[in-house]
C-alpha cells in the first residue's frame, strides 16, 4: 500500500480532520493532488451532512403516542432485572427438578421392571385408554368407588385395591408409558407402608395448593395421587375419619352422594370443627377439582357455593346444614397450618389452643362488617386474598376464630353487613348519580334553589331521598354523617358545575332538525403555531419553561375501532337513568378505521402564493421551504402549478412546468430584486380563480376525490370581509366542482378563524407551519391526504325521541337557507363525484328528519365528538344517531347507527358515560385556561391566580366526590398542569414582559391541546 | 453526549442528562409529567432518525408510536446508571430494522430507481437554492445507501453518537462500525462524484 493509499484510507475512516494534528502527513495532502481533493471532497460531504437540520414530529403524532403510552396496560413494562433473574433461577431449579425426577423415576422403572416384569402382562394394562378429562377421571373414581372388591385383578392387585381401589384403577386404565404404571405401582406400595398421620400431613399439604392445578393438564398418576390422598385424609386426619371412610366406601352407587350424606350426618360445625371430610367434600365444590364432582353433585354444590358467594349471609345458614363451606375450610386448613399448635397431632394440645382462643375472642358471634367482608370475600373467591385485600388484618386469625368457634356470624351480624354493603353500592351510583343526573329535580324545588348557595339543597334532598330510597333497612343515621361529608368536602367549583349541568332554569329550547354546522376540521391544530411561537421566545425568558403545557392532552375517546366498515358511531349520555324532566349531554362519537390507503394517488396542485401584505424574512424563507419540499416530493404523474396574488402575480408556473429551474426563477421573481411596478397586480381571488382555471384545463374527471388541489399559502388577515365572502363563496363553487381547497398559514399574522370557514368550505385541510423545518413533513401530509380519506360525504342525523328537546349542540348552530343549500350542494357532488369515478352509487339529495351534519371528508384514524345539551321528560328512547356515508375501503355506501334509551332503574355508569363527562369537564378546562390566558395579556395576574385556583378546586372537588374519576389519570394531569401553572405564577418576576406573555401563550397552547378533539 | 473542556459546562451537561435519565425511571415509578417531557426531548432525534432512514411517510407515524410504546414497555429494564440516548435509540434501531425486514417480502418496485436520474440538471440560479437542492439530493442518497451502512452513518454523523455507543446501539464490533461508516462516506463521494460528472 502506497503512502498516498494509507493517507486516504486514514481520511475515509476518521475524516477529513483527521490528519489535520499531524504535520507531516498534512504536508503531503497539500503537494498530493490526489489526497488534497480527497480530503475536499470529505470536507464537503462532512458540511452538507452537518447542515442537515433535525426534523420534527407533528403534535398531532406526539398526542396520538401520549394516548397510545396511556392506554397501553401498565403491566406491560417488562420485570425489572432481579424479577428475571429471579424468574430464571425459577424455571433454572424447576427444569433441574424435572430432568432428575424423570431420570429417577425412569431408573426405577427400569429395576422394576426387571424384576416384575410379568407386571406388563397384566391384561388390564393394555386395555383401556388414558382419561382424556377429569370427567373420565370422575367417572373412573366413582366407577373404583362402586365396583371396588369386585374388580377381577390379581392377588396382589386386589390388596392394594382394597386401600387404594382409584389408584389401581387407574393403573389399569392408563398404561400411558412404562415408567408411569411402574411407578403408580411403586407409589402404590410405598403409601401403604407409610403411617396414617403421615398420609394426612402429605394429604394436608398437598391440599394446600390446589388452585395452581389445571384439571384438563393432570396426568393419570398426578390425579391418582391426589386422591388417593384424599382419602386417605379423610380417613385418618383427627383419628375420626374411619366410620365415615367406611361410610363413603359403602357409597353403592354415587360417591357425592356418600359426600352429602355425610354432610348432613354433621349436626353443627361446632361438633365438628374443621372437619376436614367435609373439606374434602367441599373441595369437590370448590372449583379446583370440579372434574370430581358428578353432573348429579356439581349443580347442587355450585348452588351452595354461589349462595354463599352472593352474601356473607348464607354462611351461617351452610354451618346450619352441617355442610361447611369449601372455601372456608380449605381455608381453615391454611389458618390451621399457620398456627404450630394445631398443626401438631397432639389433639390434647390442639383442644388447649382452641379453648384458649375461644377466650382471647370473647364476641366472635359479633364480627365487625369488615372481616365479614374479608370472609365473604374469601369465600366467594376460594382462595386466600386477604392479605391483597386488607393487608392489615390477619386472615388466619380470622378463619381460625371461625373454625374453632365452629360458628359463623350470627344473623344479626349477616344483615349488617349486608346493609352495609348495600349502602355502600347504593352510595357510589348516587355519587355519580349526583353528577351526572342531578338534574332530574322537581320543578318546585328547582324554583326554591338560591343561586348564590354554593351547596344545591335540591342535591341533597334527592340524595337524601335516594339514599332513603335506595337503602332499605338503613336507618337515617347512616345517612346524615355522610350528607355533612358530602356539605363538606363537595368544593363550591364542583358544587356550581354540577348545578349548572343539572340546571333546568332559563333554558331556551331549539329546533331539533334542519342542518347543522360542521366543526370537524381535519388537519394540523393551531397548536403548531402557538408552539414555534413559544419556542422563539423562550430563550428569552428567565423562569422556567419547562413545557409543561404538554401536559394538557386531549380526552381519550373509549371508542373501538371498526373492523369491516369505514366509520363506526356511538351515543352515550351522562346519564344512565331517568325519573323525571332531566337535562342530560348526549355524546355521538364518530371513529374510523385506522385503514391506511396505500401509495399516493397522482396530484394535480395548483399553489396560489398570497403576498398581499409585506413580504418578511420568516415569510419568504417559509414559502422558500414548501415550495422546494413540493418540488422534492413530486412523483410520475403529479401536475403542480404556481400562482402569485399580489403586485408582482400571476401564474408564474404553468402545470406542467414545476421544475427546479422554473421554480428558483420563480421564487426570485417573488422574493427577489424584481420591480412589482413590472408586473401586475393580481388580488386572492384573482389568483385562485386563475390557479382554478388552470386545474380545470388538466383535470381527469375519473381521478380520485381529493387529487385536484388549490393549496393556499398565506399570511394575512383579510381586512375586507367582502372579500373574505368572495373567498369562500369560490371555494365551495370549486370543492362542489371537484377542486378542493387546502391552507397553510404562515407567521402569527394569519387569522386561524377566517382560514378555517375558508378550509369548511372549501373541504380541504387546514394547517399551520410553525418553521422552516417543517415544510417537508407538513407537504407529504397535504399530499398522502387523499389516499388517506376512508370516509366522504358523512351525513351525521340525529333524531331526538318525542318530549326530548334541544339546548344547543356545543360548538355548532344552525344553517341559514343559503348555507344549508351550500352544504347540500356541495354533499351532492361528492356524491356524484364518487358515483363517476368509484362506482358508488348515488344515494342522496333528500332531507330527513332531525339535526343533519355533513362531514366532507374524515381520514384513516380520525374520532370526532358531537355533544348536545338536551332536556328529557320521561324514561324511554332518548335519540337515535344514523351516519350515512361513502365507504372509500370497501367501495360502498355505508349505515352506522346508534340508539339510546334510558330507563327508570339506576345502572351503573360505564366507560362511555363517564367519557361525557369528561368531554365537558374538558370544555371547562379549556375554557379556564383560556380565560387564564387572557387575563395574563392583559397583565392581571390576580384574575389569573384566581381563574386557575377556581379549576384546581373543580377538578379536585370532583375527583373527590366521583369515585370513578379519583384515580382518573386524565384528570390528574390536568391538576399537575395547573398546579405547574400556579407555581410559576407565584414567582416573583411573572409580571416581567417576556415571561408574562409566555405564560399567556403557554395556556393559550394549553387550551387548544386539550380541546383538539372537543371545540366549543 | 460528548465531554466538553469546559468543567462548568460539563458538569451542567451532566446535570441535565441525569434529569433525562430520571423521567423514565418517574414515568416507571408512576410519574404522569414523566414522560410527556421524555417524548418532547426524543421527539425531533427519533423523527430525524426514521427519516434520513429511509421509513417513508406511510410507516414513519407508526413505527414512531411504536418506538415510544417500546420506551414505556421497556422502562423497567432501564437502568438509570447508563445513559439514555444509546438504550432509546437501540430500540428505535431494532424496530427500523425490523420494519425493513417485514417490508422487504412485500416491497415494490419504485417508479424511480436511482437518484442519479432524478437529479435536475438546471444550473443553479440562487446560492440557497442550490445549497438546499444538495441536501434534498443528499437526503435521497442516504436513504439508498445499504440499511447497515444507513444507519451507522446516521448515527454517527447525524445523531452525532460516538462510534462505541454506536456498535452497542447496533449491537455490532466497533470495527465493523467503523467499516460501514467507511463505505458509506466512500459510496456517498462516489455518488456525488458522478452526479457532478453529469451536471458538467
Amino acid at each position: 500500500m502506497t503512502r498516498c493509499e494509507q493517507i486516504q484510507q486514514m481520511l475515509i475512516e476518521q475524516g477529513h480532520t483527521a490528519l489535520s494534528g499531524d504535520m507531516s502527513l498534512q504536508q503531503h495532502i497539500d503537494n498530493c493532488p490526489e489526497c488534497e481533493k480527497l480530503q475536499q471532497s470529505l470536507g464537503a460531504l462532512e458540511f452538507d451532512l452537518n447542515s442537515f437540520t433535525e426534523l420534527d414530529a407533528p403534535d398531532s403524532l406526539i398526542a396520538k403516542t401520549l394516548q397510545a403510552v396511556e392506554q397501553s396496560d401498565p403491566s406491560i413494562p417488562a420485570a425489572s432485572n432481579f424479577e428475571r433473574y429471579r424468574l430464571r433461577w425459577a424455571s433454572g431449579f424447576a427444569s433441574v427438578f424435572v430432568v432428575v425426577s424423570v431420570l429417577g423415576l425412569w431408573q426405577s422403572g427400569l429395576r422394576e421392571m426387571i424384576l416384575q416384569r410379568d407386571y406388563l402382562t397384566d391384561p388390564f394394562s393394555s386395555t383401556s385408554s388414558v382419561p382424556a378429562s377429569d370427567d373420565d377421571l370422575l367417572s373412573e373414581y366413582e366407577q373404583s368407588h362402586a365396583t371396588d372388591g369386585n374388580t377381577d385383578i390379581g392377588q396382589s392387585r386386589e390388596q392394594n385395591a382394597a386401600d387404594y381401589p382409584d389408584s389401581v384403577d387407574l393403573v389399569m386404565q392408563s398404561p400411558a408409558t412404562i415408567s408411569e404404571v411402574v411407578s403408580d405401582r411403586r407409589d402404590a406400595e410405598i403409601d401403604a407402608q407409610l403411617g396414617a398421620n403421615q398420609q394426612a400431613a402429605i394429604a394436608e399439604s398437598k391440599a394446600l395448593m390446589p388452585t395452581a392445578t389445571q384439571p384438563g393438564r393432570r396426568s393419570a398418576t398426578t390425579e391418582n395421587r391426589r386422591k388417593r390422598e384424599l382419602d386417605a385424609r379423610a380417613q385418618n386426619e383427627f383419628g375420626r375419619q374411619s366410620e365415615q371412610t367406611a361410610q363413603e366406601r359403602n357409597a353403592p352407587a354415587d360417591s357425592t352422594e356418600a359426600f352429602r350424606q355425610y354432610s348432613s350426618s354433621q349436626p353443627e360445625p361446632a361438633a365438628a370443627p374443621p372437619t376436614l371430610t367435609a373439606a374434602d367434600e367441599l373441595q369437590f365444590a370448590g372449583g379446583f377439582s370440579d372434574a370430581e364432582a358428578t353432573a348429579d353433585q356439581l349443580p347442587s354444590l355450585r348452588a351452595e357455593s354461589k349462595r354463599v358467594d352472593v352474601t356473607g349471609s348464607r354462611l351461617s345458614q351452610v354451618n346450619i346444614e352441617g355442610a361447611k363451606p369449601a372455601t372456608s375450610i380449605d381455608r381453615s386448613d391454611k389458618a390451621l397450618q399457620d398456627i404450630p399448635e394445631l398443626r401438631s397431632n397432639d389433639k390434647d394440645r390442639q383442644q388447649a389452643y382452641k379453648e384458649d382462643l375461644r377466650e382471647q375472642l370473647p364476641n366472635s358471634q359479633a364480627l365487625p362488617p369488615d372481616e365479614l367482608k374479608v370472609l365473604a370475600e374469601h369465600i366467594s373467591e376460594g382462595r386466600l386474598r386477604t392479605e391483597e385485600q386488607n393487608p392489615g388484618d390477619n386472615p388466619a386469625r380470622e378463619l381460625v376464630r371461625v373454625a374453632v368457634t365452629g360458628a359463623g356470624p350470627s344473623p344479626e351480624e349477616i344483615a349488617e353487613y349486608e346493609a352495609e354493603e348495600k349502602r355502600q353500592r347504593n352510595q357510589q351510583a348516587l355519587d355519580y348519580h349526583l353528577v351526572g343526573q342531578s338534574g332530574k329535580s322537581e320543578p318546585e324545588t328547582i324554583e326554591k334553589t338560591a343561586p348564590q348557595k354554593p351547596v344545591d339543597p335540591n342535591a341533597e334532598a334527592r340524595f337524601a331521598n335516594k339514599q332513603q330510597h335506595a337503602a332499605t333497612g338503613s336507618d337515617e343515621a347512616d345517612q346524615l354523617p355522610d350528607q355533612a361529608l358530602r356539605e363538606q368536602h363537595l368544593p363550591d367549583q364542583a358544587q356550581q358545575f354540577l348545578n349548572q349541568l343539572d340546571s333546568l332554569d332559563d333554558l331556551t329550547y331549539q329546533s331539533a332538525s334542519g342542518y347543522w354546522a360542521n366543526n370537524y376540521v381535519p388537519g394540523d391544530p393551531v397548536v403548531a403555531f402557538l408552539q414555534s411561537q413559544l419556542e422563539q421566545i423562550k430563550a428569552t425568558v428567565s423562569i422556567d419553561h419547562a413545557h409543561f403545557e404538554q401536559l394538557a392532552q386531549p380526552i381519550r375517546e373509549p371508542f373501538d375501532i371498526p373492523d369491516n366498515a369505514a366509520l363506526a358511531t356511538y351515543l352515550h349520555s351522562d346519564k344512565t337513568h331517568i325519573d323525571g324532566p332531566t337535562r342530560l349531554r348526549l355524546q355521538v362519537g364518530l371513529q374510523t378505521s385506522e385503514h391506511h390507503g396505500g401509495q399516493r394517488p397522482a396530484m394535480n396542485v395548483a399553489v396560489v402564493v398570497d403576498l398581499h401584505d409585506t413580504v418578511s424574512t420568516q415569510f419568504s424563507t417559509e414559502t422558500r421551504a414548501l415550495l422546494n419540499a413540493l418540488q422534492a416530493a413530486k412523483q410520475t404523474g403529479d401536475r403542480f402549478s404556481l400562482t402569485v396574488a399580489g403586485q408582482s402575480g400571476g401564474v408564474l408556473i404553468p402545470a406542467g412546468q414545476f421544475r427546479h429551474g422554473s421554480l428558483a426563477v420563480a421564487v426570485n421573481q417573488m422574493f427577489g430584486d424584481t420591480d412589482p411596478a413590472s408586473t401586475a397586480a393580481l388580488s386572492l381571488p384573482q389568483a385562485i380563480t386563475a390557479a382554478g382555471q388552470n386545474l380545470m384545463n388538466d383535470i381527469n374527471t375519473d381521478n380520485v376525490l381529493g387529487t385536484n388541489l388549490i393549496l393556499l399559502i398565506t399570511a394575512t388577515t383579510w381586512h375586507e370581509y367582502e372579500e373574505f365572502l368572495l373567498l369562500e363563496q369560490m371555494a365551495h363553487q370549486n370543492a362542489v366542482n371537484g377542486l378542493l381547497l387546502s391552507a397553510i398559514s404562515l407567521g402569527s399574522k394569519a387569522d386561524i378563524g377566517l382560514i378555517n370557514a375558508l378550509v369548511l368550505a372549501g373541504q380541504g385541510q387546514r394547517r399551520s407551519l410553525p418553521n422552516a423545518d417543517a415544510a417537508k413533513r407538513m407537504i407529504e401530509e397535504e399530499l398522502y391526504t387523499a389516499s388517506r380519506a376512508v370516509a366522504r360525504a358523512v351525513r351525521v342525523r340525529i333524531q331526538l325521541a318525542p318530549g326530548v328537546k334541544l339546548v344547543k349542540v356545543h360548538g355548532s348552530r344552525r344553517l341559514d337557507t343559503t348555507q344549508t343549500e351550500r352544504v347540500k350542494q356541495a354533499e351532492n357532488s361528492i356524491d356524484q363525484r364518487l358515483s363517476d369515478n368509484l362506482g358508488i352509487s348515488t344515494d342522496r339529495g333528500e332531507d330527513e328528519a332531525g339535526i343533519q351534519i355533513v362531514i366532507p371528508t374524515m381520514p384513516a384514524g380520525s374520532r370526532h365528538v358531537i355533544l348536545l345539551d338536551v332536556v328529557a321528560e320521561q324514561p324511554g328512547p332518548i335519540a337515535d344517531v344514523q351516519v350515512r356515508y361513502k365507504d372509500l375501503i370497501h367501495l360502498r355506501n355505508s349505515v352506522a347507527q346508534a340508539q339510546l334509551n334510558l330507563g327508570e332503574q339506576p345502572r351503573n355508569a360505564g366507560k362511555l358515560e363517564l367519557n361525557v363527562i369528561k368531554n365537558l369537564l374538558a370544555l371547562q378546562f379549556a375554557e379556564t385556561l383560556s380565560n387564564a390566558s387572557q387575563s395574563l395579556a392583559k397583565h392581571d395576574i390576580a384574575a389569573a391566580k384566581a381563574q386557575l385556583s377556581n379549576a384546581v378546586e373543580l377538578l379536585s372537588g370532583l375527583r373527590q366526590h366521583v369515585p370513578d374519576l379519583k384515580e382518573d389519570a386524565e384528570l390528574i394531569r390536568d391538576e399537575q398542569l395547573l398546579a405547574e401553572y400556579q407555581r410559576v405564577l407565584n414567582l416573583d418576576d411573572i409580571n416581567k414582559y417576556p415571561n408574562e406573555w409566555y405564560l399567556s401563550t403557554s395556556l393559550k397552547l394549553a387550551a387548544f391541546q386539550k380541546l383538539n378533539v372537543v371545540t366549543d | 453526549m460528548k465531554g466538553n473542556n469546559n468543567p462548568v459546562i460539563d458538569l451542567a451537561q451532566r446535570s441535565v442528562e441525569m434529569e433525562q435519565r430520571n423521567w423514565l425511571v418517574r414515568h416507571y415509578q408512576g410519574d404522569q409529567s414523566a414522560f410527556p417531557k421524555l417524548v418532547q426531548w426524543l421527539r425531533k432525534p427519533i423523527y430525524t432518525y426514521l427519516v434520513r432512514c429511509g421509513i417513508s411517510i406511510d410507516s414513519r407515524d407508526d413505527l414512531f408510536q411504536d418506538i415510544f410504546l417500546k420506551i414505556h414497555a421497556a422502562a423497567a429494564s432501564y437502568q438509570p446508571k447508563r445513559p439514555l440516548k444509546p438504550w432509546v435509540f437501540t430500540i428505535a434501531a431494532n424496530t427500523v430494522r425490523n420494519h425493513f425486514r417485514m417490508e422487504k417480502n412485500r416491497r415494490t418496485v419504485p417508479l424511480k430507481q436511482d437518484f442519479e436520474t432524478q437529479a435536475d440538471s438546471s444550473p443553479g440560479t440562487e446560492r440557497i437554492a442550490v445549497a438546499n437542492e444538495t441536501v434534498s439530493w443528499l437526503e435521497q442518497a442516504i436513504t439508498r445507501l445499504p440499511l447497515a451502512q444507513r444507519e451507522v452513518l446516521v448515527l454517527t454523523t447525524i445523531q452525532d453518537l460516538q462510534l462505541k455507543d454506536v456498535a452497542c446501539i447496533l449491537k455490532i464490533p466497533l470495527n465493523t462500525v467503523k467499516t460501514h461508516l467507511r463505505r458509506a462516506r466512500l459510496n456517498l463521494l462516489k455518488a456525488k462524484a458522478m452526479r457532478e460528472q453529469e451536471e458538467d
